[in-house]
């Protein structure tokens, strides 16, 4: 293997970066940082908007982008306890969860698929249309009471949070599909070039439907662990969990532009910035100077981003040059 | 200063690396006069156009305008000094109205904003004095191609263009329309405007042009009055250069007709088209740019959609409604539009090789060992250049990017492959590896090839049988004993 180390900076340019602030946090808070009943406490933190981070992940893949995940979250998680309240019927209260999600990304899908619409405006609209069912449905109130349900947000298994558990086995889920799957591979050619992609025979229109059911699943999951971590369905707490997400998918290395990006890129990036909200806890900052932190933090992983596109593009657009001029005057 | 001489380009050259764009070309254009052209694709025309207009600055050799020399620096300093180019592809703002592209960097204003008032004044005075009638409110993207070209011309002349550059005009308009514009262009050389026309069409250049200088490998090769020359003339001087061997061809038995084209037809794109291929065979679709070739390898393909029309593969009909059943009946396209439908950048190479093999295997998992094996195999005997098979396919040059493209085809079982511009924008050397690569296909694996080449040589080097396309028509079919490239012309360019 050859890398260069500039290659080697790029590369693991996320790590990096993630051992650095686990340096300074380590520098900054000391053993408070370091302690074992801390770093659980972050991963539980973090293992909601993770598992929406990595749904955002594959649809960002794809070039595409889902705004309605959070709003799908707190609506599926909402019903979910609604049913289980009714029922008490876990079983049953997370499969309704689970169909919600499903219907409301082959909504997303057929309609950017089929229409043409880009997707950005109707996951938007899609984030209205779902925060007002789940009112219509509750009249605006929460759901309390919602007894043993809480378990799938706040039991432990072997040690760890069960939260944590489903967001390591997403994580491996995830990755293995884009490693080892061909799903995998039509998903980075779909957002690299799409239309080379169906120049080599991918229905891509079906891939990107089957990336919306599946982060429209993915979504109403975290929704359900969602309302356990708060023992009660509350609607309106999904709301902004897209935003999350796409930060640390981008944090993560994921291109905003499509064709790249890695499960445990965004793993990584969502352990960047649940780090850096936890030491500027530790540290007594206030959450309002967090939200600043965390803005900045993006722009700054975008300009990365960019930079370093900019860089290769220069590249490509020398050959193009050099391209014309052969077509204009090669023999 | 020469009397009457507008224009005068004396010994330009311009060099890209690694190629010799032109090479010392000399054109006189006359005040008034309509002076075309002429050359094969890549034989430094368009280059040419650039450097009048700004665009490159030439590396030897001078510009001398009305008898001073000038220099040249910018399309804003050519529309200076009265120079206008109508491109090929023509730029304007859509959604923007006619008012608004006419003035477009030179808005009337009054106290710093836009005087919309003089600005319509000025469009219909500019209208009325070319005998026009366009809604000066209506939005360009509601207009045809030859109105907005008729707008562009509008454009140059409203801003006292002197000398007007059109590339292709007649390239993507109408018989009637081409009249039109005929008509223009001799007003305007009735008021003095001198023209330079670009085209490969003859009937055109002998019904519009005064004077032609014709341009070979970046240099003038003739250049005199249009009474001087003939049609064959024109012909020999444009392709008359000796075919350097450097086609790995071999001539081999061939085998019968596996493949059938019956019928096929689309609507305003090509029309009653008929061809087959036998085993063994590198089939030449030889015309002008659009012809239609393009339209109809799409529409084999299943990428586009076809009116009517048959696909015939080993004695059965083929039915291909997708690119999907295409490739698993065996047949392939590499696109002519390397970089659209070819290309995912920032994917590695073995990615790129490996994903149609990928869609069309059974399995939902990818084997990645066998991936890598045969995607190794492929680039190392496509002599890619690239220090290994997990570098972005991006950074590659065109040519390797091709091999890597046709790599991906290479990996699927095929039975025809059709080829558009397989070479086009690639050095010579890639250009030979890829040809034996094609003989190496008909020798090995017998499968038939359809090469769609804009390059004449290229078309005579490596077929054994060309069709002629013309207007969405195949209008000839030569065996190899009869390849000459004025008679490819003559079919190409027939009227009809």
């Amino acid at each position: 293997m050859r890398y260069s180390f500039k290659g080697f900076i790029n590369r693991f340019s996320t790590v990096i970066v993630l051992v650095l602030l686990i340096v300074v946090c380590y520098g900054v808070a000391g053993d408070r940082f370091i302690r074992q009943a801390n770093l659980v406490n972050i991963a539980r933190q973090i293992s909601v908007v993770t598992i929406l981070s990595f749904a955002q992940t594959l649809i960002i893949i794809t070039g595409q982008i889902d705004l309605s995940i959070g709003a799908v979250a707190g609506m599926a998680g909402t019903f979910s306890c609604a049913v289980y309240v009714a029922t008490q019927n876990l079983f049953l209260a997370v499969l309704t969860a689970l169909v919600i999600g499903a219907v409301v990304g082959l909504i997303n899908g057929l309609v950017i698929t089929r229409f043409s619409v880009p997707s950005f405006i109707v996951t938007l609209a899609m984030q209205s249309i779902a925060m007002g069912i789940i009112f219509l449905h509750t009249k605006g109130n929460n759901i309390y009471n919602i007894g043993d349900y809480k378990i799938l947000g706040q039991g432990n298994f072997l040690y760890f949070p069960i939260p944590v558990w489903f967001m390591i086995a997403f994580w491996l889920v995830i990755a293995f599909v884009l490693k080892f799957c061909k799903f995998g591979r039509y998903l980075y050619a779909t957002g690299g070039n799409e239309y080379a992609a169906i120049a080599s025979g991918i229905s891509t229109k079906n891939v990107k439907l089957l990336t919306f059911i599946i982060s429209g699943l993915m979504a109403s999951f975290a929704g359900v662990i969602l309302m356990a971590r708060l023992n009660a369905g509350i609607p309106i707490e999904g709301i902004g969990y897209e935003t999350d997400a796409i930060m640390a998918t981008i944090v993560g290395g994921t291109s905003f532009t499509g064709g790249t990006g890695t499960a445990t890129g965004t793993l990584i990036g969502s352990f960047i910035i649940g780090i850096l909200n936890n030491i500027l806890n530790l540290m007594g900052v206030q959450s309002y100077v967090q939200q600043i932190v965390k803005g900045s933090l993006i722009i700054l992983a975008v300009i990365l981003d960019v930079y370093s596109k900019s860089r290769k593009r220069t590249v490509t657009i020398m050959d193009t040059t050099s391209t014309v001029a052969a077509d204009d005057g090669g023999p | 200063m020469d009397s009457g001489v507008k224009l005068r380009l004396v010994g330009i050259s311009k060099f890209f690396p690694g190629v010799k764009a032109l090479d010392g070309v000399d054109v006189t254009l006359r005040e008034g006069t309509v002076h075309a052209i002429m050359g094969e694709n890549g034989a430094g025309k368009s280059t040419l156009m650039k450097i009048i207009n700004g665009l490159y600055k030439q590396d030897r050799g001078e510009i001398h305008l009305d008898g001073k020399k000038v220099d040249i620096a910018s399309p804003q300093q050519a529309s200076e000094l009265g120079i206008a180019m109508i491109y090929q592809e023509l730029n304007y703002f859509p959604d923007l109205t006619i008012e608004e592209n006419l003035f477009m960097r030179r808005y009337p204003t009054k106290a710093s904003f836009i005087s919309w008032k003089t600005l319509r004044e000025q469009t219909r005075r500019i209208f009325a004095e070319n005998g026009v009638h366009y809604d000066p409110g209506m939005k360009i993207k509601e207009l045809s191609v030859s109105n907005i070209q008729m707008l562009e011309i509008l454009k140059a002349v409203a801003f006292k263009a002197k000398i007007i550059i059109m590339d292709e005009p007649t390239s993507s308009i109408s018989t009637k329309e081409v009249d039109q514009l005929f008509a223009t262009i001799n007003r305007l050389r009735d008021n003095g405007v001198s023209i330079l026309y670009i085209s490969h069409k003859m009937d055109e250049i002998f019904r519009i042009a005064d004077d032609i200088t014709v341009i070979r490998d970046g240099r003038t090769i003739v250049s005199g009055p249009v009474d001087a020359f003939t049609e064959d003339s024109l012909i020999t001087a444009m392709v008359g250069r000796p075919i350097e061997n450097i086609y790995p061809k071999e001539i081999l038995p061939l085998g019968d007709t596996f493949f059938e084209v019956r019928d096929f037809n689309s609507a305003g794109v090509f029309a009653d088209i008929n061809l087959h291929v036998r085993r063994g065979e590198i089939v030449g679709l030889a015309g002008l740019v659009g012809a239609g070739r393009t339209e109809l390898a799409c529409a084999i393909f299943g990428m586009d959609p076809c009116d009517r029309g048959e696909v015939w593969l080993d004695g059965e009909r083929a039915r291909i409604r997708s690119i999907n059943e295409a490739i698993q009946n065996g047949i392939l396209m590499v696109s002519e539009d390397r970089k659209k439908y070819g290309v995912v950048p920032m994917r590695s190479i073995r990615e790129n090789i490996s994903i149609t093999s990928l869609r069309i295997n059974k399995g939902k998992l990818i084997d990645l060992k066998r991936e890598k094996r045969i995607s190794q195999r492929l680039f190392s005997s496509l002599n890619v250049k690239a220090p290994n098979l997990d570098v972005e396919l991006g950074t590659l040059s065109g040519g390797n990017q091709q091999k890597v493209i046709l790599a991906r085809w290479l990996m699927v079982d095929s039975k025809v492959m059709i080829m558009d511009e397989p070479t086009r924008g690639i050095d010579v050397g890639a250009k030979f590896e890829i040809y034996s690569i094609m003989t190496k296909l008909v020798k090995e694996k017998g499968i038939g090839i359809v090469m769609i080449s804009s390059e004449m040589p290229e078309l005579i080097g490596m077929s054994d049988r060309i069709y002629v396309m013309n207007k969405g028509r195949i209008t000839g079919e030569l065996e190899r004993d009869q390849f000459t490239q004025e008679r490819i012309m003559i079919h190409a360019t027939a009227a009809g």
